[in-house]
């Protein structure tokens, strides 16, 4: 895969909507001076053999919001974040009717801070992989993961999520979360937390789980008249608001199709 | 045996009314732990039963295997509502049919908002029984007004299902359940625990708004409080899983002298 320009984003741009035949044509880099940017990456029907890789540098005091959306393909995408003093960047995946591979690395230097959230559906004989790498190189700085997991029929839904803190990076803060459920007999969730924290001074927790849906809750929609299916939906619908209701607007919710009148 | 009788009677000045709910000798197991051991019971329309029995005699399974909870094998006997085997019915189909139970610990449903979950529940029922769905505003007028009468606040219908409400508010929300699915067979599992006084009463006021001459309720308490406020026609005590004493409410008042 052949290496393009750097290529430059200027601070007013405030709305980028990446081209999949960007990353296709070969390894992208993009360097960010927008202050307030927010960038779609639309991956619809998409497969590739190589791994499309995406790097993107943000400016110092930048805000960024990335939403990935990624269906029914089965693309493997290796995405590098590089931020700098006092950027923030805030990302969105979600994975739906896909075999894809995300693979997602950010360096989060002093003052920095970092949230990412995914969601992920896969369904009949899918296999999905997401794999976030964050390295605090620095102390002073906050990231948190919050991933959500659903996988019915036969899939498979594999997280992993690594924090790694550097010596000498007082005052870290990083947080992982991943919730799983699991909608049939055979389907399967591994989430796999990796921590390797070199400093005293941080503060860094991870949780994970993965189950059925909760018996309790479906048998009690039941016994109020609603069907097992719907209740099951609801239910489903209403533990991915969690990750639809970070959306920082409209236009996000509207990238990923998400309809608000669900339970 | 009991007589199951599937219309109102008139014996002369007399109405001897239907059976809604009809249990014989049910015998049902959870973890392999017999519980209840030959219970039979027969409700007829318009008749409050109290069930009364100290912790562990089997009151609250009868309520569960009524709902309809797998964890809760019926062995033996058979339960019939309105001339329908319950037992072979789905837990949603009870409900459909005019079955609700208000549960004793009602769980927590976070992210179910409670007013979609109730209108869908409501208009689900009110379809299966033929009845036109609510709209919008039509719902949530009926439901604010059976909220005012519950003293809840305003805000509760907003929330997530059951999520952060006290004991006292979750029995409320039951309440809310009950009055706006207008159900025929009514189950107030310890309706009354975990409530105050002054909460009791309103509770226990809106259950006994829900009464019909065509309609039945079961009250499963281990106190007598409540029974004050919702007058029974018939008393049980359960014990050991057998229904060991049934008449009126002279058995309230000799066991709030006397005790179990």
């Amino acid at each position: 895969m052949v290496a393009a320009a750097v290529r430059q984003i200027p601070a007013e741009t405030k709305e980028l909507h990446l081209d999949a035949a960007e990353l296709l044509s070969g390894a992208l880099e993009i360097d960010s001076s927008a202050t307030d940017l927010n960038l779609y990456l639309d991956l619809r029907n998409i497969s590739a053999t190589d791994e499309l890789r995406f790097q993107l540098k943000f400016a110092p005091h930048t805000h960024t919001n990335i939403f990935y959306r990624i269906e029914k393909g089965n693309p493997h995408i290796a995405s590098t974040f590089i931020l700098t003093e006092g950027s923030r960047l805030d990302f969105f995946s979600h994975l739906a009717g896909s075999g894809a591979h995300l693979r997602v690395n950010a360096e989060i230097p002093q003052n920095a801070e970092a949230h990412f959230s995914g969601l992920t559906e896969t369904a009949g004989k899918e296999k999905a992989a997401i794999e976030v790498n964050v390295h605090h190189t620095a102390g002073k700085n906050l990231t948190w993961q919050k991933f959500y997991s659903y996988a019915e029929g036969e899939s498979a839904i594999s997280f992993t999520g690594r924090i790694a803190v550097d010596p000498g990076a007082d005052g870290a803060v990083a947080h992982q979360l991943h919730r799983g459920v699991t909608l049939s007999e055979s389907a399967r969730i591994d989430a796999q937390p990796f921590l390797n924290i070199m400093h005293d001074d941080v503060k860094c927790t991870h949780g994970s789980t993965v189950g059925f849906i909760d018996e309790d809750a479906l048998r009690y929609l039941m016994a109020r008249g609603i069907a097992p299916t719907a209740a099951e939906e609801i239910l489903i619908l209403s533990s991915q608001k969690q990750f639809y209701e970070a959306l920082p607007h409209e236009q996000a919710a509207a990238f990923f199709k998400y309809k608000e009148n669900t339970l | 045996m009991p007589v199951i009788i599937e219309e109102d009677i008139q014996l002369g000045s007399i109405t001897v009314q239907k059976t809604l709910l009809e249990i014989e000798n049910l015998h049902v197991t959870t973890a392999d732990k017999k519980i209840l051991q030959g219970i039979n019971l027969s409700l007829g329309a318009g008749e409050i039963h109290a069930i009364m029995g100290p912790n562990g005699s089997g009151k609250s399974t009868l309520s569960h295997v009524i709902a309809g909870h797998p964890d809760f094998k019926v062995t033996e006997g058979s339960i019939r509502f309105g001339g329908e085997n319950l037992l072979t019915m789905p837990i949603e189909e009870r409900a459909r049919a005019g079955v609700f139970v208000a549960f004793q610990y009602p769980p927590e449903v976070p992210g179910v908002n409670n007013m979609q979950f109730l209108r869908t529940a409501v208009n689900t029922v009110r379809k299966a029984r033929g009845e036109s769905e609510f709209s919008a505003g039509e719902f949530l007028a009926k439901a604010k007004e059976v909220m005012a009468r519950l003293d809840m606040k305003a805000e509760m219908i907003k929330r997530s299902l059951n999520e952060g409400f006290s004991g006292g508010e979750k029995k409320k929300n039951e309440l809310l359940q009950m009055a706006m699915l207008g159900p025929k067979l009514m189950v107030l599992d310890e309706i009354d625990s975990g409530l105050d006084v002054d909460a009791l009463e309103v509770v226990a006021k809106e259950a006994v708004r829900g009464m019909t001459a065509e309609k039945t309720m079961i009250v499963i308490t281990h106190y007598s409080r409540i029974l004050k406020y919702i007058e029974p026609t018939h008393v049980h005590v359960l014990s050991g899983g057998k229904i060991i004493e049934s008449g009126g409410i002279d058995i309230v008042h000799r066991i709030e002298e006397k005790g179990y």
